[in-house]
């Protein structure tokens, strides 16, 4: 057998599953979700009927679709940022000498690997009864209301759980990178002169940019398809202020029998994340520094 | 040596995947078992159904049926994200014999695929409010499975605490006893406005309320009259006021149907909103809490308070099953001893004239059951309204509670919904 013929069978072999999954799982729902967001049907008839882009059309005038798109924005805009800088601080805080800084990096990793339904759940338990409680016992003004109650308090109250979840996950990555930069750069600026804060800002951050462009793919991306906290802890509440688009597909597609209407959502919702998280990795790839 | 060992690992590789792929389209669950001893192959009668809570009580009565009649094999699947898992059933080509579906527009959206059951021996025997629900095309689909009300559920001690000997009949009453309540230092509501369906049960008087639901429902859809003209609506909105008023208030839209629940369960609340499926929870939190059900009244007129009372859940039996017979023997078996599990194990309240309600069924279902004798029972009309409309109105009343419009502007809302339900 010639060596190029060689080297193409093993690609294959390596390739092929990889390809193969990316299409039964992701490429063949996606066409799937395209047809259907040009027909009509419940997800139970046995027929399906063609409206064209009857579906689209009255996505125009669906308000709550518009403040579905705009909470979700709102709230990848902010997540995107805490988790990042959450993340980014406490790699810098246990990247130092710490005698406990296993400890604590095992500790602030642990929520993540707790589910995060079941983390609804624990933390609706603590802002509505134990934040009273902290209310009555101190008489701040802001403890003493229910804020799964509240439209502002609700969407503070996903991204607080949202940021202690996944600070830890960040943190992981951030120290890797962190522990990548090399020693004899650090200690050359510091011989001239560079102050810590010099260090940080002009050695350390440009160097662990491919770990920034990586987190912020992750953060962007997680919190644009952000679902259960959603679901388990403020539902969506209320009034449908915290319902976050994927959540909405959802019920649409699947509580309100509303199935192709929820496919042309959900493939609108592809283009705008595909759209941002492409320009997103190819602005703060240029920005990657090569050793 | 090398080429034929690389050759092999590509041979296996895509062997694999490509038995993986196909998997899905043989048929993985064959509808026939064999039995081991005698090579037989005998019938296998797939049932798939919602209530987890009875998941047990369930799997029993399919281990005593299949324990009674060796030539068939029935197997039951309970499952809490129930419509998803039904329509991927049917959408892999594994779909139940015999499943459960609400009534009027779910009961609609499956009637192409389900079995006329018209002319079974049990269904001269249905409760006559179980019909309209079931009833396509002038056939008759479901195996009713139990009756559910939805009202006000009370406790007795806190309300004769307060000194109200009778429970409120009309909305003035049903106004001073919250206030008597409230006089004798008792909470007097909690309510659950976090959830959607106190919210939709307490939505539906106003339609429930009418002449003739179902016509009324009729000219909405045919937009001959709009939602702004039904007489009731408004005092809908006075019984969410009243909740609001002497419970939570506009917080009542953070509060769960647990915290609800169990705050009633413990005696710090004296009513909720809710129906008769809380005795559960509420007797595992306090089994000697002493509570009643009465209808929301919703006018001043005694006459007219009715409870909601229908059936959350019909048997019906798909009809592209290879056993329909056989699934139709299965149920006239559960009619036939619909006391012994529909009743005593399941604690339904029975939807059939013959089945006869016991004490055991708890308080609840006692009250309930005056209304049932009396007549005094209403439609759930949220089954009937346009598909996908009932979660619409969640949304428009929680903003309501939320302060965030009027009740012209709410009702506008509701309408604007509704249009959009309709005209597709």
């Amino acid at each position: 057998m010639k060596t190029g013929m060689r080297n193409a069978l093993t690609y294959i072999v390596f390739v092929a599953p990889a390809v193969l999954f990316f299409i039964a799982f992701i490429l063949f729902p996606l066409i799937r979700a395209i047809i259907y967001s040009f027909q009509d049907w419940d997800g139970i008839a046995s027929q399906a009927s063609w409206v064209g882009w009857g579906n689209y059309k009255r996505l125009l005038d669906d308000t709550d679709f518009g403040k579905s798109l705009a909470f979700t924005f709102k709230y990848v805009a902010v997540t995107a940022v805490l988790f990042n800088l959450s993340g980014f601080l406490l790699a810098l805080a246990l990247n130092m000498a710490l005698k406990s800084r296993n400890l604590l990096r095992t500790g602030f990793f642990l929520p993540h690997v707790v589910g995060s339904v079941i983390i609804g759940f624990i933390w609706q338990f603590i802002i509505v009864q134990l934040f009273g409680e902290i209310g009555k016992a101190t008489g701040i003004a802001l403890f003493q209301k229910n804020w799964l109650s509240m439209p502002d308090m609700s969407f503070w109250s996903i991204v607080i759980v949202a940021v202690w979840h996944s600070a830890g996950y960040f943190m992981v990555i951030y120290l890797a990178a962190l522990q990548g930069v090399p020693r004899d750069l650090l200690e050359a600026s510091e011989i001239d002169g560079a102050s810590r804060m010099r260090r940080l800002w002009s050695v350390t951050l440009p160097l662990i940019r491919p770990a920034m462009t990586v987190c912020f793919f992750l953060a962007i991306s997680s919190s644009f398809k952000a679902f259960d906290l959603n679901f388990s802890l403020t539902r969506g509440g209320p009034f449908g202020s915290t319902e976050s688009l994927a959540l909405q597909i959802y019920s649409d597609a699947f509580v309100k029998n509303l199935f192709t209407y929820g496919a042309a959502k959900a493939v609108i919702f592809f283009l705008v994340l595909a759209g941002i998280t492409l320009v997103q990795v190819g602005v703060m790839k240029r920005k990657e520094v090569e050793m | 040596m090398k080429k034929w060992f690389s050759s092999a690992i590509v041979f296996t590789v895509l062997a694999v995947l490509v038995a993986g792929c196909a998997g899905g389209n043989t048929k993985s669950g064959t509808s026939e078992s064999v039995d081991a001893n005698k090579g037989e192959k005998k019938p296998v009668i797939k049932i798939l159904q919602n209530k987890i809570e009875i998941t047990d009580k369930v799997k029993a009565m399919v281990a005593d049926y299949n324990a009674y009649n060796p030539d068939v094999v029935v197997e039951v699947q309970v499952v809490k994200d129930y419509l998803t898992m039904l329509k991927t059933r049917f959408a892999s080509g594994d779909a139940p014999d015999i499943f459960t579906t609400a009534g009027y527009n779910p009961m609609a959206s499956w009637s192409d695929k389900l079995v006329d059951l018209s002319n079974e021996p049990w269904m001269g025997s249905v409760s006559p409010l179980t019909i309209e629900g079931m009833t396509m095309n002038g056939q008759k689909m479901g195996f009713p499975l139990a009756f559910e009300g939805f009202g006000v559920v009370y406790n007795k001690d806190l309300f004769a605490q307060a000194g109200i000997d009778t429970p409120p009949t009309t909305f003035s009453e049903l106004k001073a006893a919250a206030e008597k309540l409230k006089a004798a230092g008792i909470k007097p509501y909690k309510e659950a406005y976090q959830e959607g369906f106190p919210l939709y049960h307490i939505l539906n008087l106003g339609f429930a309320y009418e002449q003739d639901p179902l016509a009324t429902l009729a000219k909405l859809e045919k937009q001959e009259m709009k939602l702004a003209d039904l007489p009731f609506l408004n005092n809908v909105f006075d019984v969410l006021d009243l909740g609001m008023k002497y419970g939570e208030g506009q917080e009542s839209l953070g509060v769960s149907y647990d915290s609800q629940v169990s705050d009633f369960a413990t005696g710090k609340i004296a009513m909720i909103n809710n129906g008769v499926w809380t005795i559960d929870p509420i007797t595992k939190v306090n089994a000697d809490i002493n509570i009643g059900m009465f209808a929301l009244p919703l006018t001043d007129n005694a006459e007219e308070t009715k409870m909601p009372i229908s059936v959350p859940g019909y048997y019906v039996i798909n009809k592209d099953s290879k056993h329909v017979e056989e699934s139709k023997k299965f149920l006239s078996w559960l009619h036939e001893n619909g006391e012994k599990y529909l009743v005593d194990s399941f604690k339904f309240f029975p939807a059939f004239t013959d089945i006869k309600a016991t004490d055991d069924l708890g308080p609840l279902a006692k009250d309930m059951a005056a209304y049932v004798e009396s007549g005094k029972g209403i439609t759930w009309t949220q089954s009937a309204w346009p598909v996908g409309y009932r979660e619409d109105t969640v949304k428009r009343i929680q903003a309501y509670i939320g302060g965030q419009g009027d009740r012209e502007q709410t009702i506008a809302e509701l309408q604007k919904d509704w249009d959009n339900r309709v005209n597709k």
